[in-house]
């Protein structure tokens, strides 16, 4: 079985790509063979033995110790990233978690030596296909959805000035780096996101859809992808015209497979195609199918999959045996506590610790679970550090629950298979729910 | 078939009760009169054993943590019972949907793209509605309309962020802008919160009703859903008999009404060519308004609702 996992787990616009992967793999390889897991519940799942493969997607806030503990699980370990190449540097350093890696810019394949795989976005039949209307069923000309980089304000005001007479659907939201938009835009623009189902009923209720690339740098050095994303195909499937603005630094071989599609390099012939599709209504529908068709037949997530599938020399996943019986050793324990015999500073419970322990003699394994300041440790019997997460102090007096404490704890007792948890004293942890 | 309604202080912030009170009605419509009663959350579960219902209906928000769902999702698994939960508030509080995720058999959802990121086997769209009895008024064209554009509703940043671009057009006409947070923008703005049957009536007064969207989210800091679905005012303002003017940050409105029903507009441009138009033709104002009455009391109501969740229900073998 596969489980599917996207590392950008919380704040993340984007995380209904995670359901269309997660779809694609169900439909690929059956429902009740693929899980889609989040932090909570990846290491628990990993440690039942019944996966083989473990697919991370997205690549940002990667949880290195979470993936650490839970790929000796895996025959298999797959990490497809969707933010390169902004955060190249980031997501190097994750990669050696990985057998396979997956990126979505061509350029970025060689930083990955030998593992890297070129993989661009798809798009998803359940969340993007619309059928594509008639003329008379269209609400507007011009459609363009997009955070206003400023590469972008010339070329949307161009086509402003150009096509006076155009029904314009503009969705220009800005955000706090970016300056705000020239009044000819803002008049225009609705300045807020829209739903993603909403991105797509406008694309679809267009005659042409503009799509634009981005120039500017988050993290790093590098302000331009090298091959389109998720939007290309997305807008595709999505049933409209569509006319893409590519610039120089950008391959137009990535284009070929899009058919209908229309490419242009400068304002001149993005101009000239856009009036072309406005004009022509046949040529337009024709446009609109084709792209449509290219997606479905060659762009979606479940080519993708396929894709991996094939790389990773992945055979179609099975169920395999849960691990049920016990294993042949003595019980486990695990002592929530404050702190033991081996820590500099004790006063009294720690006695009662050592006469508990003694009275199991051989007949089960103790281990202690301890919280410090900004870290958590995982003691056994003898003092000896197993397991060591470093976080950041929030303050046990005052603070309820911890994010960090409760995912480090779930994630030993994900590992470790403990047969009794026992809280000693909660002094110093925030409240583990986890093992309820 | 019976129907238990469960009702509590913290289920029903903000306008839920009267939600509770249409749904019930919509119940009855659609069932007949004594098929749904209403309990309390906290002595629910009491109820179902009495009452034996096929189903318990949960409704409205589901994040204060003091309403605890266990006790009557134990009681209705025991006799039998469905229990299905309506949530009203999403996707603002998308994050704490983990609270009816074990205890509800079906989730149905008001938004149409939030219901993409439920886990729950059953998850289900179902749009809000009006009430076919509370917000009907007859529409009367001979009814004096002294207000040429009116809004009710909090000044979410969204909204002032619209009305500041939108305020050189709105200049030297009757304006009534109502809720809390529009106050400080002056003449025509005021802080006041009303009470429903008045803002029925307030629609009444006035040509012109605007349709705009919030921006106001309480836990929805996963996966930052941006709603599709239009609000519970969009159906309520329409039965009432007011002509509209949807904002269209959504094209889901076209589900619901047709653009001669409640013309949309995205900008400034257009709300202007929209207002001229509108305010210069009473007959067109009367025949738009009339039209999206007609079709909200023909599609829109609670009972119609109830009806869907029914048929829903009934198709995935859950009654």
């Amino acid at each position: 079985m596969t489980i599917l996992y996207n590392t950008n787990y919380v704040a993340n616009p984007n995380a209904y790509i995670t359901l269309a992967v997660a779809d694609a793999a169900r439909s690929l390889w059956g429902a009740d063979r693929v899980l889609l897991a989040d932090n909570r519940t990846l290491l628990p799942a990993a440690t039942s033995g019944e996966h083989d493969t473990l697919i991370c997607i997205d690549g940002q806030r990667m949880n290195r110790g979470l993936i650490q503990r839970a790929r000796a699980s895996f025959r298999t370990t797959i990490l497809w990233l969707f933010e390169d190449p902004f955060m190249l540097d980031y997501n190097v350093e994750s990669a050696e978690l990985f057998d396979y890696v997956f990126t979505n810019d061509p350029s970025c394949v060689p930083a990955y030596r030998g593992k890297g795989h070129y993989l661009p976005l798809a798009a998803s039949p359940r969340l993007h296909r619309r059928d594509v209307r008639t003329d008379d069923e269209l609400d507007y000309d011009i459609f363009f959805a997009g955070t206003m980089w400023p590469n972008r304000v010339p070329v949307i005001r161009s086509l402003i000035t150009g096509f006076p007479d155009a029904r314009f659907k503009l969705v220009c939201p800005t955000n706090d780096y970016l300056p705000p938009l020239p009044s000819d835009l803002s008049e225009l623009a609705i300045q807020r996101p829209v739903s993603h189902e909403a991105f797509i009923d406008f694309a679809n209720a267009s005659r042409v859809s503009i799509t634009l690339f981005r120039d500017y740098p988050s993290h790093g050095n590098a302000s331009q992808a090298t091959a389109p994303g998720p939007r290309l195909y997305e807008i595709g499937l999505a049933g409209t015209a569509q006319v893409v603005e590519c610039p120089e630094e950008m391959n137009t071989e990535h284009f070929r497979s899009v058919g209908g599609v229309v490419v242009a390099r400068g304002r001149e012939s993005l101009h000239r195609a856009v009036s072309d599709l406005l004009g022509q209504p046949m040529l337009r529908a024709r446009c609109a199918l084709q792209t449509q068709h290219a997606i479905e037949s060659n762009h979606l997530y479940t080519h993708r999959l396929r894709t991996i599938a094939e790389i990773a020399g992945l055979s179609t996943p099975e169920r395999m045996p849960k691990r049920t019986a016990r294993p042949q050793r003595p019980m486990r324990v695990l002592m929530c506590t404050h702190s033991t015999l081996h820590e500099r500073e004790w006063g009294g419970v720690e006695v009662y610790q050592q006469t508990l322990c003694a009275m199991f003699a051989g007949q089960a394994e103790v281990f202690f679970w301890l919280r410090r300041n900004d870290n958590c440790r995982l003691v056994d019997e003898n003092g000896r550090v197993l397991e060591r997460f470093d976080g950041m102090d929030v303050g046990w007096l005052d603070s309820l629950c911890d994010a960090f404490e409760e995912t480090a704890f779930a994630s030993v007792l994900g590992q470790y298979d403990f047969d009794v948890v026992h809280f000693q004293h909660l002094g110093h942890h925030t409240t583990p729910r986890r093992c309820r | 078939m019976k129907f238990l309604v469960c009702t509590g202080h913290p289920l029903e912030s903000q306008a839920n009760a009267q939600v509770r009170r249409s749904v019930m009605d919509g119940l009855e419509a659609c069932f007949g009169e004594g098929s749904a009663t209403a309990a309390n959350i906290s002595g629910a579960s009491g109820v179902v054993g009495a009452l034996q219902p096929d189903f318990v209906l949960g409704l409205g928000s589901y994040l204060p943590e003091s309403t605890y769902f266990g006790e009557v999702a134990r009681e209705a698994r025991r006799v039998g019972a469905r229990m299905v939960f309506w949530a009203t508030e999403e996707p603002y509080e998308q994050d704490a949907s983990y609270r009816i995720e074990r205890d509800f058999d079906a989730i149905f959802s008001c938004d149409r793209w939030g219901v993409n990121f439920h886990r729950h086997k059953h998850a289900y769209h179902l749009p809000l509605a009006g009430c076919g009895v509370r917000h009907v008024r007859p529409y009367d064209e001979a009814a004096e309309r002294p207000i040429d554009v009116m809004f009710c509703g909090v000044a979410f940043s969204s909204r002032k962020e619209l009305i500041e671009e939108l305020r050189p057009s709105l200049a030297g006409l009757n304006i009534s802008f109502i809720g809390p947070g529009w106050g400080q923008f002056g003449f025509g703005f005021s802080d006041r919160r009303i009470e429903k049957d008045q803002l029925i009536d307030l629609y009444g007064q006035s040509k012109i009703v605007l349709n705009l969207g919030r921006s106001l989210h309480f836990e929805n800091q996963r996966y930052m859903i941006v709603p599709s679905s239009p609000g519970p005012r969009t159906y309520e303002a329409a039965l009432a008999g007011a002509l509209q003017l949807f904002h269209e940050d959504t094209y889901e409105i076209r589900r619901y009404f047709t653009a001669d029903e409640m013309p949309t507009f995205s900008n400034k441009r257009e709300f202007d060519t929209l207002l001229t138009r509108y305010l210069g033709s009473p007959a067109l104002r009367h025949a738009t308004a009339r039209r999206a009455q007609q079709r909200a009391l023909a599609e829109h109501t609670y009972a119609h609702r109830m009806q869907a969740m029914v048929q829903t229900l009934k198709a995935q073998a859950l009654l």
